[in-house]
């Protein structure tokens, strides 16, 4: 199953290089375009879920329940089990898309990888996986050359010989922008999958930096316009919250009894 | 660690090792390359370079590299063992030690053999450059050939030009003296072996599934026979009779005017140069199946080794050496009879 939807996304990007233009990039990016049309009713789905999510935590019957078994965790996890079923909440709705988009980095990845053939075992098994409609030996070989990249190899822009790792870097950016501008900020900041929440929204941008700064570029080109169309996305639907960008304000400190 | 921490923590490693597991996809890699001389067997094998002794069958020594090596090796004349690795490095060895005399540093991989044609090395390299090499590593030329696109196969020369196909679909000759252009021919397949040059002519298959001659005085072409499937390696040429396989399986018999003498069907690809043996020829498959064919392509018996043998099989005396892909051994001798006499393969260290 795994090797069949590596051959089809590979035969994909390869119909996409041969009818329009030649251009790997160029087709690596339409094809991100493709995968986000096809996964756009999943992805208003997520956000759909995360809106009914935020205001699940913002209602005050749930507030409520969270003080009365504050103490009583088992209680507490059933409690939010019959709310959801109340309020027609999936708890895994929002966590779908990313759930399907991963393996499709995945496959896109190997895709990447098999359709440049950059060795001979590579290119026998890009023979074996390629349509014969499509006419490996007219197309061979892939033009892996895209702006300063070469598409197979981990990307650097040397200026004055230094290599700066220029993909990496965006990768890590437009990883972070995503996060803060698409995340909306939950009720309660102390809550256990809120604190998870801000804790992966920190690591991910140096996570997807490191894998971008370590495998073939092509992949990068892949996950910077993903992210750049997921912010679209959400921003055409008003749900961008630009001022999530800017420095955290500290809440105004109220006087508290001390606790034991 | 709190637990906050922990989770997100662990789904990244996960992650990074499941991308990982991906990345070996990307590591280049292809099929062990085997050269012989008299007393030893070397191989390029992946992670290292091989050397095993013909009559022992053990290990003489290992040169490993940075990242993997799989050109077939070259030997030269003044006792050096030429190879080029993924690691973009050309190394010139003692074929007896495995002691590393002298390297050079490319910008790509090394794919195929270098060509050594007597005191001068000629080397293909995927940077889409031909580089020629004194015997101690010094370029000969003022600037390497640039070709179109990279160069997987092993160069020929007749010692006034070297020959070469390139991925691009193009036939270059330059001159053998500076590397400077002689002429270049546009063709309809990439060229991934090695042509056989013989009284002026070139002959050499095509990934678009075609056989063609070149006139090597001037490029153009002189025949050529569409094939049913891509052809890889170069051509066997013994008694003005060509011998080559194809990806439909198919081991073929040309002679030199582009008239098949026969054509004999096998059970799955053919990807190496086929063994020329007294008897006849010896063909390998991708299913690991071994032919002994008469010159006449009648199959006289049959041998199989697990996994699939892309390499071009190498006779040593009376054996006949096979490196299978996967298989467990790096290299096989087998005997007349196809059946296995010993077998390598190179212990963990």
């Amino acid at each position: 199953m795994w090797e069949w939807i590596v051959n089809l996304f590979t035969n994909i990007l390869l119909i996409i290089y041969k009818y329009l233009g030649g251009n790997f990039g160029v087709a690596i990016i339409l094809f991100t375009v493709l995968s986000r049309v096809v996964l756009y009713p999943l992805m208003q789905n997520q956000i759909k879920g995360s809106q009914a999510m935020q205001a699940f935590q913002n209602s005050k019957e749930w507030q409520d329940i969270q003080k009365k078994y504050k103490d009583d965790k088992e209680k507490l996890a059933q409690e939010q089990m019959r709310l959801y079923r109340e309020m027609g909440i999936n708890p895994f709705a929002s966590c779908l898309p990313t759930i399907i988009q991963l393996p499709i980095m995945f496959a896109l990845y190997q895709s990447v990888v098999r359709a440049l053939a950059a060795s001979p075992l590579q290119l026998l098994i890009l023979q074996d996986a390629v349509y014969p409609v499509l006419g490996l030996p007219d197309i061979i070989p892939i033009n892996s050359k895209f702006l300063w990249m070469n598409l197979a190899q981990p990307e650097r822009l040397y200026i004055f010989g230094v290599g700066i790792p220029v993909l990496a870097i965006l990768t890590a950016v437009t990883t972070y922008i995503q996060t803060k501008v698409t995340t909306p900020p939950p009720a309660n900041p102390k809550d256990q999958s809120a604190m998870m929440s801000k804790t992966m929204a920190l690591y991910m941008p140096f996570f997807m930096g490191w894998i971008t700064y370590t495998l073939a570029s092509g992949l990068a080109v892949y996950i910077i316009v993903a992210n750049l169309l997921g912010i679209a996305q959400y921003a055409m639907m008003g749900k961008v919250n630009w001022k999530a960008l800017l420095p955290a304000q500290k809440p105004e400190q109220k006087p508290q009894g001390s606790k034991k | 660690m709190k637990t906050k921490f922990i989770l997100p923590l662990a789904a990244l490693l996960a992650l990074s090792l499941f991308l990982g597991g991906c990345a070996t996809g990307m590591t280049p890699s292809s099929w062990p390359g085997i050269t012989a001389d008299a007393e030893r067997v070397y191989i390029s094998g992946g992670p290292a370079v091989y050397a095993v002794n013909l009559e022992t069958h053990a290990e003489v020594w290992r040169f490993a590299v940075k990242s993997t090596v799989f050109a077939p090796p070259a030997l030269t004349e003044d006792g050096q063992l030429i190879v080029g690795g993924y690691d973009n490095v050309l190394y010139s060895l003692d074929p007896a030690t495995g002691a590393e005399n002298w390297s050079f540093q490319a910008r790509d991989r090394w794919m195929g053999a270098v060509l050594v044609a007597g005191d001068t090395i000629y080397a293909p390299n995927a940077d889409y450059r031909l580089y020629a090499f004194d015997l101690n590593g010094n370029e000969k030329w003022e600037k390497p050939f640039q070709a179109d696109q990279s160069l997987w196969g092993t160069p020929v020369t007749d010692g006034k030009n070297v020959y070469f196909g390139t991925l691009g679909r193009w036939m270059f000759a330059v001159s053998a003296q500076d590397g400077t252009e002689v002429w270049k021919t546009e063709l309809n397949g990439a060229v991934l072996g090695k042509p056989v040059l013989n009284e002026g002519v070139l002959y050499v298959g095509l990934f678009d599934g075609a056989f063609v001659a070149l006139d090597a005085q001037d490029g153009n072409i002189l025949w050529q026979e569409p094939l049913d499937s891509w052809v890889w390696a170069g051509p066997a040429l013994v008694d003005d009779v060509l011998y080559f396989g194809d990806g439909a399986g198919n081991a073929y018999a040309y002679n030199l005017d582009g008239k098949q003498l026969w054509k004999q069907k096998l059970n799955g690809a053919v990807v190496g140069t086929p063994a020329v043996t007294a008897d006849g020829l010896v063909v390998a498959t991708d299913t690991g199946n071994i032919y002994y064919l008469s010159f006449e392509g009648e199959v006289v018996h049959t041998s199989s080794v697990t996994g699939a043998v892309y390499s071009s099989l190498v006779p040593a005396g009376t054996f006949i050496l096979v490196s299978p892909t996967e298989g467990g051994n790096l290299l096989l001798a087998l005997d007349e009879n196809g059946a296995q006499a010993w077998n390598f393969a190179p212990a963990k260290k």
